[in-house]
């Protein structure tokens, strides 16, 4: 009874307590009119104190024990034989724990306790100590370090074996103000490769943005103040795969508020980020441990951020993206394409960093005019080919690719493997044009991007054929 | 009162000492199983400890391991270290011979060879066809910046400067041999490749610094296959070859990074094509191995790294002056063999190429073009400039 009690109070849920000792309370005076409870309800709440009238002696016999010394296990499993304030007759327990036997028994039985406790100490499943939270994975301090709330809780899904496909689980982190639930952190692990369409399109959109940061140090993954993304080494994979048959594409990810805000203050953007950060790294570790694979990804180094309002450089119409040959065309100049930013920490020349290199194209606070994305880790790049269904209007060229309602998405391969390049207008019906007259940003510059994208991340030379564009 | 307070006393004293005792039984008898008169027997030099991780060490399988030499700096060891299931006939007559000509026929059990060694100094085709196994195509770089590549079935590390010879470094590899030659995993086979190492460098007391190890998930080789069919060999554009007349082309190119990029190529064809084939390479020894489509009639190498412990496994094999007219840094390019060491990023990069005759006549347009070619397609992708003329 203490023990269920003290670890209901060891849990910050200041609402549960009450309702916790007042179940306590009528369960022991049903029973055997345990004193220790009695205390307890006493103190915790009101209505306990009616119902304890059944316990005609609770208040004074309770004090009585509780000044009784803690009592043997033994001694205590007995309770209804011998009073407890009367030693002088030895009960069978008492009698046998006396023998020589009994003290084998005993002695045992505390070196088995005892073990159990080192135990528990050692996989640290200890009841008394704050919990890592979403699967053992983050700390508490680390957990804490995304919210700015101080009262920060979990609640978690079972974390499936790596077999269960398709497989998705999240753990939902709340921190919590004045008891109120003021924000949201959801941690989830899930099979990307088993993404189509719209699914695969809308974790691209929300991972793949300019404004996440590559973690490097060999990891795959991205943060920023938002999201955070790590894959899963496939030494993972529990299922056996065939030669040749590749293994789906599993990460683990953080989210939490709107993936692409207009524009996060530069304090919060760098307090998120490094949080983020810490915590998906920690988060992939943890799991990987879950899963039992070897190998562990050390905390990453401070990452660069991404620029935000004032400070995101002014476009370069005729380097689109820091780009060599890509430019803007003349129509698309103006106000609504005046600023870029492209994923910090990586060059426009240079082998690709990380993998993944975006450029968000648009006004300074509300990059929304168009966004250029090249996936150059192969498996990632299958999950974002998927984004089109067969019903995408295709593209001709050296490569493969499709375009439908401003989204268009390039593949080929290279030196890595299948990489992706995609375009995407994130506003294309703006004008009230018909069909016909609109014109697509995206395919208009789809063409020189790949060109000069897919020579530097190893494809060589790759034309891109788009239909023709109506011109005006 | 008194009496039975001291002999309470005495009791409390006898429960804590069998509880410790309890305990301490325990904890010794899990230690004792690593230590002592117990202690694991050992392979290897005493490398690989039996039922230390990896399942070729595990209670599934019985070993026997023969050592010859041990390892020291500038010398060659080999260990070769038979395991099957306890009492089959293989394993009553395991194949511990270096040579493994019993293993090859499918009568000598599942083998592992370490090799503790430099480099053969000769920087002909001794050096080629080791270079072929080392870093063959179809594995991964070691991550966390090891000089070394990792598969299921083999693994390379480049031990660290101080166990050099000279400027000849020392290099340990594991090659799992037999008739399912593929270890569970590629973690498996770095466990075996950084035991190795550790006791490699002790016992050529080159162990003072870093210790060898590995704290990141080893990566997966992507695809285990090999490539063949459309588009360019190894997946590097200026790589093209005129379309074999028998047999087919394959490629393993797994092992892509930006420190190492490496693609072996085989030309399988009919077995009475293959004499023939290899001509000119005695050092090629990887006669009778089957192919994708049948035996192999021709191979060949592609090597990019500038891994500096890397590079120092192409030292000697081509001289300090230009490659020729508009080549950028040192080498040489012959009939079907092409090294050219060139800066790229501010290291000095390592370009390598061979090619067997067969695979060297339908380079397209022909082996300096393509080796030109290949180049640069990579120093494109690192953002170097060019290393060949611009053809």
């Amino acid at each position: 009874m203490t023990e269920k009690n003290s670890e209901k109070h060891s849990e910050k849920h200041p609402g549960d307590s009450a309702a916790g000792s007042s179940t306590g309370s009528s369960t022991g005076s049903a029973t055997d009119c345990c004193p220790g409870d009695g205390t307890e309800a006493g103190t915790g709440n009101s209505s306990g104190n009616s119902s304890g009238n059944d316990c005609g002696d609770s208040s004074p016999g309770g004090k009585d024990d509780m000044n009784d010394n803690p009592e043997e296990p033994g001694a205590a499993a007995a309770p209804s034989a011998t009073p407890p304030a009367a030693p002088k007759q030895p009960g069978r327990l008492r009698r046998m724990a006396r023998s020589r036997g009994g003290i084998a028994v005993v002695g045992a039985l505390v070196g088995a306790l005892l073990g159990t406790g080192v135990m528990a100490w050692r996989s640290g499943e200890l009841p008394f100590v704050a919990r890592d939270m979403c699967w053992g994975s983050l700390s508490p301090e680390v957990a804490e370090a995304l919210f700015t709330d101080t009262d920060v809780r979990s609640r978690e899904l079972p974390l499936r074996r790596a077999t269960e496909d398709p497989m998705h689980t999240e753990c939902s982190i709340q921190g919590f103000g004045a008891d109120e639930l003021e924000s949201e952190v959801t941690a989830s692990v899930r099979t990307l490769g088993e993404l189509k369409g719209a699914q695969a399109w809308d974790w691209t959109r929300q991972y793949l943005s300019s404004r996440m940061t590559p973690l490097g140090g060999g990891i795959t993954g991205m943060a920023s103040s938002q999201r955070a993304w790590v894959a899963l080494p496939t030494s993972c994979h529990e299922r056996s795969y065939e030669p040749g048959e590749n293994p789906p594409l599993r990460v683990v990810t953080l989210a939490s508020d709107a993936s692409d805000p207009d524009y996060v203050n530069e304090v919060d953007a760098r307090r998120g980020l490094d949080a983020m950060s810490r915590a998906v790294v920690r988060l992939a570790d943890g799991v990987m441990e879950k899963y039992g694979c070897e190998g562990r990804y050390p905390d990453p180094p401070r990452l660069p951020g991404p620029p935000e309002g004032k400070s995101v450089q002014a476009v370069d119409n005729e380097r689109l993206c820091g780009l060599q040959g890509v430019a803007l065309p003349g129509w698309a100049r103006g106000e609504d394409a005046s600023a870029v930013r492209t994923t910090p920490g990586t060059t426009s020349d240079g082998p690709l960093r990380g993998g993944v290199h975006s450029c968000d194209v648009g006004r300074p606070f509300g990059m929304d005019r168009i966004r250029l994305t090249t996936v150059a880790e192969p498996r990632l790049a299958r999950v974002v080919s998927r984004a089109l269904g067969q019903r995408a209007d295709r593209l001709g060229g050296d490569g493969e690719g499709a375009h439908a309602g401003g989204l268009s998405v390039y593949t080929a391969d290279c030196q890595r493997g299948r990489t992706a390049f995609v375009a995407w207008e994130k506003d294309p019906d703006k004008d009230d044009d018909t069909a016909s007259e609109r014109r697509s940003l995206g395919l208009a510059v789809l063409p020189s991007y790949v060109k000069a994208e897919a020579k530097r991340v190893g494809c060589g030379e790759v034309n891109v054929q788009v239909p023709r564009l109506p011109s005006r | 009162m008194v009496h039975s307070a001291r002999m309470s006393g005495r009791r409390l004293v006898l429960v804590v000492a069998l509880a410790l005792a309890v305990l301490g039984g325990a904890a010794l008898a899990t230690r004792a199983v690593r230590a002592g008169p117990f202690a694991p027997e050992s392979h290897c030099w005493g490398a690989w400890a039996e039922d230390s991780g990896p399942r070729v060490l595990g209670a599934d399988y019985a070993r026997v391991a023969e050592e010859s030499g041990s390892p020291h700096r500038g010398e060659q060891a080999v260990c070769v270290m038979a395991y099957g299931v306890p009492g089959t006939e293989e394993m009553q007559h395991p194949d511990t011979s270096v040579t493994g000509d019993r293993a090859r026929e499918g009568t000598g059990g599942d083998r592992l060879v370490a090799r503790v060694g430099p480099p053969p100094r000769s920087t002909g085709g001794p050096r080629r066809a080791w270079l072929a196994e080392a870093l063959h195509g179809n594995t991964v770089p070691l991550p966390e910046g090891l000089p070394g590549v990792v598969s299921t079935d083999r693994g390379t590390l480049v031990l660290p400067e101080e166990c050099d010879s000279g400027d000849v470094p020392l290099v340990v590899t594991v090659r799992s041999e037999g008739q399912v030659p593929e270890l569970d995993s590629e973690r498996e086979v770095t466990d075996l490749l950084l035991s190795l190492a550790e006791t490699a460098r002790e016992k050529a007391g080159c162990d003072g610094g870093r210790p060898t190890q590995l704290s990141a998930p080893v990566p997966t080789v992507p695809d285990g296959r090999p490539r063949s069919g459309g588009g360019p060999a190894c997946r590097i554009a200026g790589m093209r070859f005129a379309p074999p007349a028998h047999g087919e082309l394959a490629w393993y190119a797994s092992a892509v990074g930006t420190r190492l990029q490496s693609c072996s190529l085989e030309l399988s064809g009919d077995g009475d094509e293959r004499d023939g084939g290899s001509e000119g390479n005695p050092g090629d020894g990887d006669d009778g191995q089957q192919g994708p489509g049948g035996k192999v009639a021709a191979r060949g190498q592609f090597v990019v790294t500038s891994h500096p412990r890397l590079v120092r496994l192409f030292a000697g094999m081509a001289g300090e002056r230009s490659p020729g007219d508009g080549w950028r840094g040192t080498g040489r390019i012959e009939r079907r063999d092409g090294l050219v060491t060139a800066e790229c990023r501010g290291r000095p990069t390592v370009f390598f190429l061979h090619l067997d005759g067969p695979l060297a006549s339908s380079a397209e347009p022909d082996v300096r073009h393509l080796f030109a070619r290949s180049a640069d397609s990579v120093t494109e992708r690192l953002g170097c400039p060019a290393v060949g003329p611009r053809s």
